[in-house]
């Protein structure tokens, strides 16, 4: 072989065996890789190019003819519905609350258990349950405790003298009920994240500040919080993506119900693709979300790059 | 600039009393270096002068007031902490304004006096090229430098430096050692050093206080530790290499002083007898200066027995560490001699009590005559 030749320790200039070497070394290079890069290709672009190739079809899985090619009348289509509007309206307003609620609740937590308190381990313990229960159950769960006549909450409302609340069949009561079933469920996470944050945060920038002569107010401020910044668009990322795909607990307590009040768009797409079901319509649905997540988490992801600078 | 004034000062954490009563006066524009093996507390000393600690007893004095009560923020000091607590995520020039814009100093500095402190600040320890760099870029020396310019930027009236060197390579902290010495005759700012390098701490201080298990064993200068050790811990401990520690029981022998070094027996010499006149049948330390013991040979005056326990070469001497008979301490001596050693070996070695120190045994307490 000729390779065999290849001096390795000689100086100077680089001979010609040197650069057959560099090819080789990139062509195993790319040998190595090839496995896990075609298991990748086919698990994770495969099937999104085939959603937007499904995207441009008609297809109706109930009648029998084939596909048919259908350019962008199904984007088109989506432009002008209403449903899809308003799924797309209650998907952010459920975002929005439900992650809000969690990033506040979870922060607060978290510096409650990072106090020195006694039992407070076994508590963050205990805390975590429910992040670990499927969700599709926590929504079964949450639909008879909230259900109207015989569920727990509104028991103990009427003994504390209230009169029966319609949490899951009343307009924004419906979507208010979901959020808290998601705030019960994924606060113990962000305060997880949060306290793992706090207790990696350096003891002795703290005694800096105090020295530098900062109040707690401004500790918190200028220091805490710019060093947790990562960890809080981590955790923004994490949640809300994750809250904007959760079908789970619409399907459990509502259906998209009273009256498309809760009809996130997860659910709409859902319906469309194996209730009506119109697999083109559905896809091109599909693709409009993936569109979302990713400049929602572009968004967030510029945000944490940014090393940003405060003065 | 001020002088710094401790008295009584004690400090607890659970069952372990960290400063047992220090009592310190610490001279105007002084550079002060705390030295003391690991756990002698003197790190705890700084906190305490720093505020990040309460005392549970004593006085802190910085200048003319007292400043034992009052929060860290207004006792005026700098402190440069031993892994530099930069702020990361700021750049250097916003670590090095921090102490200037924090809130309650708001009304004291413009913009404009802000910005030219820290370009001074940056120009005196040569990092003016790197305010705009973020930490996380920084190599060791540098978030040196910044933590030091931090500390320096708003003129305290006392800087703190906490083991500000440890960290750095070995060539960085001899530059780091004559630049700090250097700056600190620039600024005259009072310094208290913390540090369990005796050779940084002759090198820096202009006084020494050495500590152990929280009290202090003697101040002086590098000079005094070094010929008028005050204990036989400061003999052992301060040095390169310190002085080797014998015990040593006083007998007489025909009207003679004698010292008995397990089977051997010394002449003591006119002066350390004079100190150790009337202590018959008592033990004492005797403490030797590295120098003053050479290899001998057996069976000659002034000689023990001794075993190699370990040699090694330190720039052109060969330091010996040898084992006296029935003695747990080890004895160092430094020869230019060549020799061809192994473990265990037996040699004699050759002690001159000339300059030796003694030290009472049982208080560790330097002896000294009316005349000393």
């Amino acid at each position: 072989m000729e390779a065999s030749r290849t001096d390795y320790f000689s100086l100077g200039e680089p001979k010609p065996d040197s650069m057959k070497l560099a090819v080789e070394r990139r062509r195993a290079t790319w040998l190595l890789i090839a496995p896990a890069f075609v298991v990748l290709l086919g698990l994770n672009l495969f099937p999104i190019v085939y959603a937007l190739y499904i995207s441009c079809h008609y297809w109706m899985l109930a009648r029998p003819q084939p596909p048919r090619f259908a350019g962008l009348s199904n984007y088109q289509e989506l432009f002008f519905d209403a449903r899809f509007r308003n799924s797309v309206l209650v998907s952010l307003k459920f975002i929005v609350l439900a992650v809000g609620i969690e990033m506040l609740l979870g922060f607060g937590l978290a510096f409650v258990f990072n106090t020195r308190l006694r039992g407070m381990a076994t508590l963050r313990k205990l805390t975590l349950l429910p992040s670990l229960v499927m969700p599709l159950v926590v929504g079964l769960v949450w639909f008879y405790m909230f259900n109207e006549n015989f569920g727990i909450v509104n028991w103990f409302w009427v003994v504390l003298g209230g009169t029966r609340v319609p949490f899951l069949t009343q307009g924004a009561l419906a979507l208010l009920s979901i959020v808290a079933t998601d705030v019960w469920q994924w606060t113990p996470f962000v305060m997880l994240v949060f306290f793992a944050a706090l207790q990696a945060l350096p003891e002795y920038v703290y005694e800096a500040a105090r020295i530098d002569g900062l109040s707690g107010s401004q500790i918190f401020f200028r220091v805490t919080l710019p060093l947790l910044r990562p960890a809080i668009l981590i955790v923004l990322i994490i949640r809300a993506v994750d809250a904007l795909r959760s079908l789970e607990l619409v399907f459990m307590m509502t259906k998209g119900g009273p009256a498309g009040d809760t009809e996130v768009l997860p659910w709409y797409l859902y319906t469309t693709g194996f209730m009506s079901p119109d697999l083109g319509y559905a896809a091109a649905m599909a693709v409009l979300m993936l569109a979302l997540v990713t400049i929602l988490s572009q968004l967030f992801v510029r945000q944490l790059e940014s090393r940003e600078v405060t003065r | 600039m001020a002088e710094v004034q401790l008295s009584g000062v004690r400090k607890r954490f659970g069952l372990v009393e960290a400063l047992r009563g220090i009592d310190l006066a610490i001279p105007d524009s002084a550079y002060v270096c705390l030295l003391g093996p690991s756990g002698c507390g003197k790190t705890t000393l700084l906190r305490c002068v720093a505020g990040l600690e309460t005392v549970d007893a004593g006085q802190i004095r910085i200048g003319s007031q007292n400043v034992e009560a009052l929060e860290p923020f207004a006792r005026n000091v700098g402190l440069a902490f031993q892994n530099y607590a930069l702020y990361p995520h700021l750049d250097v020039r916003g670590n090095l304004s921090f102490p200037l814009r924090a809130p309650r100093r708001r009304t004291e500095f413009g913009d404009g006096e802000i910005e030219q402190r820290v370009k001074s600040i940056a120009t005196l320890l040569q990092i003016d090229a790197l305010l705009d760099k973020p930490i996380v870029a920084l190599s060791g020396g540098q978030k040196q430098r910044v933590a030091l310019g931090r500390a320096l930027v708003r003129n305290p009236t006392v800087l703190l430096l906490d083991e500000p060197v440890t960290h750095l390579d070995a060539r960085l902290r001899h530059e780091m050692r004559v630049e700090l010495k250097l700056l600190q005759r620039r600024v005259g700012t009072t310094t208290i050093h913390v540090t369990h390098d005796q050779l940084e701490a002759q090198a820096l201080g202009d006084l020494i206080v050495v500590m152990r298990d929280g009290l202090i064993e003697q101040v002086g200068t590098p000079d005094e530790l070094c010929t008028r050790p005050a204990t036989s811990f400061v003999a052992s401990f301060v040095g390169d290499p310190p002085m080797s520690l014998l015990t040593a029981r006083l007998g007489q022998e025909a009207g003679v002083l004698s010292l008995r070094v397990g089977a051997a027996q010394l002449r003591p010499g006119e002066r350390l007898g004079r100190l150790l006149d009337g202590l018959c049948d008592q033990d004492v330390e005797i403490a030797v200066p590295a120098h003053h013991i050479a290899l001998g040979h057996a069976g000659d005056e002034q000689t023990i027995a001794a075993r190699v326990q370990a040699h090694e070469w330190v720039g052109r001497e060969l330091q010996i560490v040898v084992a006296l008979n029935g003695s747990p301490v080890p004895v160092r001596l430094r020869t230019q001699q060549r020799l061809a050693l192994r473990i265990g070996d037996e040699i004699a070695i050759r002690l001159n009590l000339g300059s030796a120190h003694a030290f009472d045994s049982k208080t560790g307490r330097r002896l000294q005559s009316s005349a000393d």
